[in-house]
């Protein structure tokens, strides 16, 4: 068990749900229960060895903030058993210990005191956390004056400079600017690679990726998944997706209507609907028109799901066309390689005129294909690149 | 461990003190307005109006430092154990999101009422130097009367606070049976003024024992005898051992529940 930084057994959390305050006051008299058993967590076991990250992922209510706050030791289980070694820090609301009417330097004592810290450490961390919370004068003002920005950064500074053995983050990165965030998201990740264990639980599967190697996926209180977090977090992904999906209505097709001169029949991903790295891509397009002498470019887009244009590829430019002297046209596109790494994309496929402008059919294919990734990186694409040391140029 | 909870406690007490009068434009100076109007209200009621006077064998015939003995651990004790009531739920955002001792919570509320009545002690013995009735022989007695007090308000401050997070109507509660504690304490009138059907009773009340702890202390008398403290050294143990006991065996679930 020594090199386990965490281990969970068998835990289990149940809590008594009471229509009324009154029910539990005639439980705890009569001895008869009055309650309704709600199952938070049940049969939890996972161990994490001493200088891992585990994210911990899942839809709300799924027991995650629970598990959580067991580990941290606010709340017992109800059953199994928790071992947890070396000192341990969590933050689970930044700034909650926080006196509104007292300065943020006055917080800082009692805060960092509350994460562990003694008399001396308090006094010597001090002008660090007040440092790295960029507070500046507004240390010495009282708490509440601040923004919710300005609490977050004084309670992550203090949650940092503890330094524990184990940190426990609940979703404590989702509140504050850019900067900032990526200012605590450099502090984890130096944290975690100087051998400090992390458990983070977030809806942003980024954080989990960026800190975390392996990934434990709740679902209505049991684990669902555990595992690799390149694996756990694009299997929760897919879930999550096609939960969505389904509450949607059919992929919407724009389609040409039949008397147009000229409509798109069919637009088929010969790759399929899963695209490997580093793999071609193909796709097929056909369609038709009344009158053979008529030409035709085309244009295929991609796009992420948040309409962020990625790419496009447009006949007229990349050498292919115009097509003409038929009624009926098959063309492929071939992408030897897209530089992608994750997410999932949808394809726009427009049938442009021969002047490239204008537009005789539009098919849009909603998630047409999903990224997968081995390494899980940052970022949209993967662009080759290497490192040279030295000054000099080549 | 101790040490660590110790320094705690006192950032906690730290916390409750200037928290409660930072923001406010007299400040620290409630703590002294907050007794003297008390003392002014009940000496008008029962001295001027009402007649209530010290009587023979009480060390001070003057009604008002007469009162004020009384007031000053009635004052502390209430404040505590009302304080304490709402410690626990006051803090949810504290006690379900950061581990930490919560028991510290109650500590700090009671040690930080106490600090209040040290600053009105201080007050009320430069009034004695100046109306020329100091006496610190007495003063000794202190050392026993306030770590009963302490205790006391702690065990009932970890019984209130436990039982308010599952029920809410304690803190009700609590200031009505405050109230009518406060009425039958010899503090407004002498005990023997009381039919001696009733002093009995009365004695059997662990603050009548406390506040004459504390008329003998500040008035240059001396330790009343051992007997008559023994209601109050009960109600002090009894009232820690019960109240530390249901606090410990609820706090788990505190998290859970508030």
């Amino acid at each position: 068990m020594s090199d386990h930084a965490v281990a969970v057994h068998n835990l289990t959390k149940t809590y008594r749900v009471y229509a009324r305050p009154l029910d539990r006051l005639l439980e705890g008299i009569l001895r008869r229960p009055r309650h309704t058993p709600f199952h938070a967590l049940q049969g939890i076991n996972f161990e994490l060895p001493r200088g891992e990250g585990l994210g911990i992922i899942g839809e709300n209510g799924a027991g995650k903030s629970t598990l959580l706050k067991i580990l941290a030791g606010i709340t017992a289980p109800t059953s199994g058993e928790v071992w947890l070694s070396g000192s341990v820090a969590s933050i689970l609301e930044l700034g909650s210990a926080f006196h509104g009417e007292l300065t943020g330097r006055q917080n800082i004592a009692l805060n960092a005191a509350m994460f562990g810290l003694g008399r001396d450490q308090v006094v010597e961390r001090t002008p660090g956390i007040i440092e790295f919370s960029e507070l500046g004068h507004f240390i010495d003002q009282p708490v509440k004056t601040y923004s919710t920005g300005m609490v977050m950064r004084l309670g992550f500074a203090i949650a940092v400079q503890v330094e524990p053995e184990v940190l426990i983050i609940d979703e404590a990165l989702s509140v504050g600017d850019g900067y900032f965030q990526k200012k605590c998201m450099v502090h984890l990740k130096r944290y975690v690679d100087a051998g400090g264990t992390l458990l983070i639980c977030s809806h942003a599967m980024y954080y989990i990726s960026a800190f975390c190697q392996r990934a434990l996926w709740l679902r209505e209180g049991r684990v669902e998944s555990l595992g690799p977090t390149q694996q756990v977090v694009p299997r929760y992904e897919a879930f999550l997706d096609a939960k969505s999906d389904h509450g949607e209505e059919a992929p919407q097709i724009v389609e040409a209507a039949p008397s147009a001169p000229a409509r798109i029949d069919e637009v088929c991903l010969l790759t399929g609907s899963t695209y490997r790295h580093r793999g071609p891509l193909e796709l097929e397009i056909r369609w038709s028109c009344d009158d053979p002498k008529m030409a035709f470019h085309l244009c295929v887009g991609l796009n992420r799901p948040d309409e962020l244009e990625v790419a496009s590829f447009l006949s007229s430019r990349s050498g292919g066309g115009p097509w003409t002297g038929a009624t009926h046209h098959t063309v492929r596109l071939e992408i030897p390689e897209l530089p992608l790494v994750k997410n999932t994309f949808k394809l726009y496929v427009f049938l442009l005129a021969e002047d490239a402008l204008h537009i005789h059919d539009t098919r849009i294919l909603e998630d047409a294909f999903t990224v997968e990734y081995d390494e899980y990186p940052f970022g949209i694409v993967a662009i080759p690149h290497h490192w040279r040391e030295g000054g000099e140029k080549s | 461990m101790l040490h660590h909870s110790l320094f705690l406690l006192g950032e906690f007490t730290r916390r409750d003190f200037k928290g409660r009068y930072a923001g406010s434009v007299m400040g620290f100076l409630w703590c002294f307005v907050q007794p003297l109007w008390s003392l002014a209200l009940f000496t008008f009621l029962f001295s001027t109006v009402m007649k209530v006077s010290p009587g023979i064998g009480e060390r001070t015939s003057n009604f008002a430092i007469f009162l004020f003995c009384g007031l000053l651990p009635w004052m502390a004790v209430q404040e505590g154990i009302i304080r304490a009531t709402t410690a626990i739920t006051e803090n949810a955002g504290l006690v379900k999101k950061v581990s930490f001792p919560s028991g510290l919570l109650v500590w700090a509320v009671v040690l930080a009422a106490l600090l209040h009545e040290a600053i009105a002690l201080g007050l009320f013995l430069v009034v004695l130097g100046v109306t020329g009735e100091l006496s610190l022989s007495g003063l000794w007695i202190l050392l026993v009367a306030v770590p009963l007090q302490v205790g006391l308000t702690v065990g009932l401050g970890f019984l209130a606070a436990a039982v308010n997070v599952f029920f809410r109507d304690t803190a009700q509660i609590n200031s009505m049976l405050l109230q009518g504690w406060f009425y039958l304490t010899p503090i407004v009138y002498p005990l023997s003024l009381v039919p001696d059907r009733f002093a009995r009773f009365l004695a059997l009340n662990p603050l009548t024992a406390l506040v004459t702890l504390y008329r003998e202390a500040l008035l240059g008398g001396e330790m009343p005898p051992l007997a008559s403290l023994i209601p109050l050294v009960m109600a002090t143990l009894l009232s820690l051992v019960i109240g530390t006991w249901v606090f410990h065996r609820l706090k788990p679930v505190f998290a859970d529940e508030i």
